[in-house]
C-alpha cells in the first residue's frame, strides 16, 4: 500500500517537475528579455506561454544522430542518468510542509522521506555528474565534448566537497539530517543569521555545481561549442537540460531549507513562505544569468579550492567550539 | 526499511521512465544516413583529430576531491551526535580537520592547486 502510494506521488512529482522545467525555460527567456530590453519569447500563444510546449513537441521530431565512432551504450545510458539521479534528488525534497492528519499520522509532500534526507540528496547531486563524464566518453573523442565534460565534471566535484562542508554548519547546530528536523530547529531564528559565512559559500557553491551564470564555462561557447551535449541531438540533449534545471529546483529547495527555515515565517501560511523562498532563489539565478560576466577556469578553480575551502573548514572549528563552550555562534 | 525501498523503486523508475522517452523518441526521429552528418562536430572542416588523453590536473583535483569529501562525509555523524559527543568530540574533530588542514597546507605549497 505505502508502496503504491508512493509509485502514485512519484508520477505527480515526475509530471509536474517536467511542466516545472518547460516553464522554467519559457521564464528565463522572458526575464532575461526583459532584462536586456528585448520582449522575449512573443509568437506562439499569449505572451509566449505555449513555446515552451512547441520546444518539445519539436525536440521529439528531431534527428537521433549518434555518431558512428560513439560509444553507443554509453551514448543512451549518459542522458538517461543525468536526467534520473537530479529527479530522484528531488524525490526526497517536500513540496510543501508534513500535513498531521487527524488520526495521528502524518502525510508528506514528498516521495521518500528518512531520518538522513540531506546526505540522501547530496550523494544523489553526486551520482548526477557521472552523466556528464559519461557523455564526454561515449562522443568517441569529440575534442568539444570530452574537453567540456572534464571541465564540468572537476567543476561540479570541486564545488560539491563545498556544498557539503557549507551544509555542515546548519547541521551542526540542528543535530539532524532530516529535512523537518532542520526546519524545526529554525523556528525561532533562521540559520542564515548565524551562518552568513556558509550560506555565501552555499549560494556560490550551487551555481557552481549546476553549471550556470557566471560559473558556466562548461558550456562555454565560443570555447566548446556546448560542452559535454555537443554530440547529443533531440530529446537526448533535451534530457540533459531537463537534469539541469531539475538540479537547481533541488539545490534552490535545499538552500531554502536550510538556511532560511523551509516553511517557518511569520503571517503568511507556511506553503507560501516555502515556495517564495524557492522561487526566490530560481529568480536569483536568472538575474545573475543576466548580471555576470563568466570566471576563468583557473579563477573558478581558486575560488573553490583556496578560497570557500579553507574558510569553510575555519567556519566548521568555530562553529563547534562555539558551540561546545557556549559562546554566540555569530 | 520500506523508505529505503520506496527509494530504490523511485530510481529503477526514473530510469525505466527516461529510457522509455528515449525510445519513443527514436522511433518518432526522421533517419536519412550520409557519412558526413555522422561524423564528429567540427567547426566546418571534415573531422581533424580526436582527443581521448586528459590533463593530469584534473586527476590532482580528483584525490583531493575525495579527500575532502570523505572529510566532510564523515563530519556529518558527529554533527548529528554532537550534544552526546560533548567537548571530547569536538577536541577530537578539531584535531581530525586540522590534520588535514595541514594537508591542504601541503598540497598548496606543492602548488597541486595552481592552474596555469
Amino acid at each position: 500500500m505505502e508502496v503504491l502510494i508512493a509509485v502514485i506521488k512519484l508520477i505527480i512529482v515526475v509530471v509536474v517537475l517536467s511542466v516545472y522545467v518547460m516553464y522554467a525555460t519559457w521564464y528565463e527567456r522572458k526575464v532575461i528579455g526583459h532584462m536586456q530590453q528585448r520582449i522575449g519569447p512573443k509568437r506562439v500563444g499569449w505572451h509566449g506561454l505555449l513555446q515552451p510546449i512547441a520546444d518539445t513537441i519539436k525536440s521529439f521530431w528531431k534527428e537521433d544522430v549518434i555518431p558512428d565512432r560513439a560509444d553507443k551504450p554509453l551514448f543512451w545510458l549518459a542522458p538517461v542518468i543525468a536526467a534520473a539521479f537530479p529527479f530522484a534528488a528531488a524525490v526526497a525534497i517536500p513540496f510543501a510542509p508534513p500535513l498531521h492528519l487527524a488520526n495521528g499520522k502524518v502525510f508528506y509532500f514528498s516521495v521518500f522521506h528518512s531520518k538522513i534526507d540531506i546526505l540522501y540528496i547530496l550523494a544523489m547531486l553526486g551520482l548526477a555528474s557521472f552523466g556528464v563524464l559519461m557523455a564526454g566518453v561515449a562522443s568517441g573523442g569529440s575534442k568539444y565534448a570530452f574537453t567540456g565534460s572534464q571541465r564540468e565534471a572537476a567543476q561540479i566535484v570541486s564545488y560539491e566537497a563545498i556544498l557539503a562542508l557549507a551544509l555542515l554548519n546548519p547541521i551542526l547546530m540542528a543535530h539532524s539530517l532530516s529535512i523537518e528536523g532542520i526546519v524545526e530547529a529554525q523556528r525561532h531564528l533562521w540559520f542564515v543569521f548565524y551562518q552568513p559565512f556558509a550560506f555565501v559559500a552555499f549560494v556560490i557553491a550551487m551555481i557552481a555545481a549546476t553549471a550556470r551564470v557566471p560559473f558556466d564555462l562548461p558550456e562555454a561557447e565560443p570555447e566548446l561549442v556546448a560542452g559535454h551535449m555537443t554530440e547529443f541531438s533531440g530529446l537526448k540533449m533535451g534530457l540533459f537540460f531537463f537534469g539541469q534545471y531539475v538540479l537547481i529546483f533541488v539545490v534552490s529547495a535545499l538552500a531554502s531549507i536550510v538556511f532560511l527555515g523551509g516553511w517557518t515565517g511569520p503571517v503568511l501560511p507556511g506553503v507560501v513562505w516555502y515556495w517564495i523562498k524557492i522561487l526566490a532563489f530560481i529568480f536569483m539565478y536568472t538575474w545573475f544569468w543576466g548580471t555576470f560576466p563568466r570566471y576563468r577556469y583557473d579563477q573558478l578553480m581558486d575560488i573553490a579550492w583556496k578560497a570557500l575551502l579553507p574558510l569553510m573548514i575555519l567556519n566548521i572549528l568555530w562553529t563547534g567550539f562555539a558551540l561546545a563552550v557556549g559562546l554566540p555562534v555569530f | 526499511m520500506q523508505g529505503w525501498l520506496i527509494a530504490f523503486i523511485s530510481i529503477v523508475l526514473l530510469f525505466v521512465i527516461f529510457f522509455g522517452l528515449l525510445v519513443v523518441f527514436k522511433f518518432l526521429s526522421p533517419k536519412e544516413y550520409y557519412k558526413e552528418k555522422f561524423d564528429l562536430y567540427e567547426c566546418g572542416y571534415p573531422m581533424l583529430s580526436e582527443l581521448r588523453h586528459f590533463n593530469i590536473r584534473f586527476y590532482i583535483i580528483a584525490i583531493l576531491f575525495t579527500l575532502f569529501d570523505i572529510e566532510a562525509i564523515f563530519m556529518y555523524p558527529w554533527a548529528v551526535d554532537f550534544k552526546s559527543l560533548g567537548v571530547l568530540g569536538v577536541i577530537e574533530m578539531g584535531l581530525f580537520v586540522v590534520m588535514v588542514f595541514v594537508g591542504w597546507i601541503y598540497a598548496y605549497k606543492k602548488g597541486a592547486l595552481e592552474w596555469e
